[in-house]
Parts: structure tokens; C-alpha cells; sequence
């Protein structure tokens, strides 16, 4: 499909703030989290045959941006990009789901496990939904969610020697 | 939107979005007494209008440009595939048809093998090689397993010259105790030979002798030799479960 000017700037507008938002809201950087909000963009205008409803096109916005963010993580950790100085005396990270929101902690892991794995992480650890939501929002079973948070939880074990939650 | 961490009594991101779209009583309510959400509506007002006074006239522009490039992209591999399947039809050009095969190919790491990753040094810039990944002389590999429990692994490669190299541990003669997800010690730097190069990293529960490993891999070469056979011979006689592979295209100078 084309999309004429107009209408890729109409639905930039209507969907553009909640993907930023999204994409802030995980790289924490601005001119990332525009990169971020483009490629997503790119994504769902190139198959826009898939775009869902409207009343739908916010959670499914949603979920694409966290896998985009997630990915761009995920690859900043495979470029060694900007590591942390201190990344080794950050061994023991503090307690509790606040850890995931580490950057650097959460590069290191997401360059071990699959996209999908890491997706549920974000969604259940940092965001807090529910396994039943977090099924919803991938499109996943509450049983696949489960076994993959037990599979990311151990490849954070393993990875960073500590007891995570 | 850099709020304090919501608390289980908040409601999520996303609800708070869907808030925005669709004002919900009971978020509002929870907001009405929550500092922190309320905080969060705030930065998030604050981000929707630099978004439509800024983003919005440096994004579409680029998002023409994107979508244009995508397209032309899309129309190139097109056509690649329609040459594909005319190539394979054709005995003459079945060299340069495989050759693509790995490219269009769906990743071929194996989720539930060794988990193998191969990171690729080129000057000062480090990536994850995918199949089919284009590598220079001099290049740099670094190898990194994923194990679902501890096993005993060795790294090696198998070209078009049927030459046998252990990559990991370079030089070693007992295999690597992998105990879980990481990079394997040292690395192994590419010479100017062209043409593909396929990876294996084997990992068992007890260690193998890496006799009976460049054994196989001398077997796999006598039996499918050349390039062809390097591109598209993805496995060793040995479990699927402690094998993983990642195929490599060796740039000449």
C-alpha cells in the first residue's frame, strides 16, 4: 500500500506519541527512542495489510515497539555500545524487578536470550502485567509465558551469577 | 519520561496509554491520588506535544525516504527469489543459487542446541554474524554458547577446502566446560582464503575427544565436498541437542 503524505502524517500523529512514549520509556535515550518510533513505523506501514482495528492499533503499536526496543538493546550489547565503566563492580544488582531496568545488566541478558524470551521479561518484570496479559499482548499462551520467563530468568541466573526474582 | 517506578498498586504503561485514549474512571481515579501517575500523565502530555511540534516534521520525511528504500528493497528481493527459482532450474547457475540459499534461508541457530552466537570483530566494530554473514580477512571471531546445561563444547569450521580448523579452544586439546550462557575464552582471527565457511560448536554432556570430532568433519567434507557442500551441510553425526551451526561467506582481499 501507498500512503500518501497525508496519511502517513495523520497516523503518525494519532499513533506516534504512545510509541515514543513506549520507546523512552525502555532505551531512556531521545535520539534512540526516535530511531526507535521510526522503525517502528516502518514495520506496521510495510505490512499494513496486518494493522488491526482501531480500538486494537494501541496495543499492537505497543507490543511491536517494546520487540523493536527490545532488539535495539539487545544489538547495543552485541556492538558493545556505550558500556558502563563500572559494569564489573555492578555484579550484585540491586534486588527486586528495578534490576531489569539496568541497561547495561539488561543488554548483557537480552544478548542471550531470543526476542520473544525477552519480550515477556519486559512485559511481565518491568511492566508488571500479569502472565495473562503479557499472553494477550504476544499473542502467546499463559503456559508458553510462563516457561519463557522461567527460561530468561534462568539465562539471567547464569549470566550474571545472582539470584534474580 | 522520566517518572518514579509505578508501584503494584499503579496501573501499568499501558493502561495509563489506553487511559489517554480512552478515559478509564477507574485509572483516573487511582491517578486523582497517586503522585506518581499523575506525574506520568504529565510527562506523558509533555512528550505528545514535543512530538507533534517536533517529531512529526523530521519523521515523515524520513519515513518517505524509509518506506520508499524499503520498497525498493522488497522489490529487489523480488526479484532475487524469481532469479532463485529460475537459477535452481538451471544447472549453470546452481553454484550462485546456493550461494543465496543462506541468505534467504530462516536462521538457522539452533533455539534448542548449543545456542551458538558468533560475534565478528571487523577494525573497531563488533556484530553478531547471521547466516550467510559476510566476513573479511582479518576479522576477529569470538564465540559464545548458550547451553541448557553444563556441557563440554568445541568450536570448529569446516571450508570449501575440506580444511578442518578447531576454533575454540584454539590450540587445545580437551574441550571447554561451558556451565551456562557466555563467551567462550579467546578468539580466532580469518585469513584471506575466499568462500564459505561453516562454524560448529559442539557441546556434550561429557567431553568428546576432538579426534572424533575433526573426524566428522573430515567425513562430512570427503562426502559433501566443495562449496556446495559447505553451504548446505548443516549437521554432524552427532545429537541435534548438542550441535548448533552458523555458515560464514569468507571475502577474498
Amino acid at each position: 500500500m501507498a500512503w500518501s503524505p497525508a496519511e502517513l502524517e495523520a497516523i503518525c500523529r494519532r499513533l506516534g506519541p504512545p510509541i515514543l512514549r513506549r520507546c523512552l520509556g525502555i532505551l531512556r535515550r531521545e535520539a534512540e527512542a526516535e530511531d526507535a518510533v521510526q522503525e517502528v513505523f516502518v514495520r506496521l506501514l510495510t505490512h499494513a495489510d496486518r494493522i488491526p482495528p482501531p480500538v486494537e492499533q494501541l496495543r499492537w503499536c505497543y507490543t511491536i515497539a517494546t520487540r523493536v526496543c527490545l532488539n535495539r538493546l539487545r544489538d547495543s550489547a552485541a556492538r558493545q555500545e556505550a558500556p558502563a565503566p563500572d559494569v564489573e563492580e555492578q555484579a550484585v544488582p540491586p534486588a527486586g524487578p528495578e534490576w531489569v531496568a539496568s541497561r547495561q545488566l539488561t543488554a548483557r541478558v537480552l544478548s542471550q536470550v531470543d526476542e520473544d524470551d525477552a519480550a515477556v521479561a519486559w512485559l511481565v518484570l518491568v511492566d508488571g502485567h500479569t502472565q495473562e496479559e503479557a499472553g494477550a499482548l504476544l499473542a502467546l499462551s499463559r503456559k508458553t509465558i510462563g516457561k519463557r520467563l522461567a527460561r530468561f530468568l534462568d539465562a539471567a541466573r547464569a549470566i550474571l551469577g545472582v539470584e534474580v526474582p | 519520561m522520566n517518572v518514579a517506578p509505578r508501584t503494584p498498586s499503579c496501573p501499568t504503561e499501558l493502561a495509563l496509554e489506553e487511559h489517554l485514549a480512552r478515559p478509564d474512571p477507574a485509572v483516573e481515579a487511582h491517578a486523582t491520588g497517586c503522585a506518581r501517575c499523575r506525574a506520568w500523565l504529565q510527562a506523558a502530555a509533555a512528550v505528545e506535544e514535543r512530538f507533534q511540534a517536533e517529531v512529526v516534521p523530521r519523521l515523515v520525511p524520513r519515513l518517505r525516504q524509509a518506506l520508499a528504500a524499503a520498497e525498493g528493497g522488497a522489490a529487489r528481493t523480488r526479484a532475487r527469489r524469481g532469479w532463485l527459482l529460475g537459477g535452481l532450474a538451471a544447472a549453470a547457475c546452481a553454484g550462485l543459487a546456493v550461494a543465496l540459499l543462506p541468505v534467504l534461508r530462516q536462521p538457522e541457530l539452533l533455539a534448542k542446541g548449543a545456542g551458538l552466537t558468533v560475534y565478528v570483530r571487523h577494525g573497531e566494530e563488533v556484530r553478531v554474524a547471521r547466516p550467510g554473514e559476510r566476513v573479511a580477512p582479518g576479522d576477529e571471531l569470538r564465540f559464545s554458547l548458550a547451553p541448557a546445561r553444563t556441557c563440554f563444547a568445541w568450536v570448529a569450521s569446516l571450508d570449501a577446502a575440506g580444511t578442518v580448523s578447531l576454533l575454540a579452544p584454539a590450540g587445545g586439546t580437551a574441550p571447554v566446560r561451558v556451565a551456562g550462557p557466555g563467551a567462550l575464552p579467546g578468539s580466532a582471527a580469518l585469513d584471506a582464503t575466499p568462500g564459505p565457511e561453516r562454524v560448529f560448536a559442539l557441546c556434550s554432556p561429557a567431553p568428546r575427544p576432538w579426534a572424533e570430532v575433526e573426524a566428522a568433519l573430515r567425513d562430512l567434507a570427503r562426502r559433501r565436498p566443495g562449496a556446495e557442500g559447505v553451504r548446505t551441510s548443516d549437521r554432524l553425526p552427532f545429537p541435534a541437542e548438542e550441535q548448533a551451526t552458523l555458515l560464514l561467506e569468507r571475502e577474498g582481499r
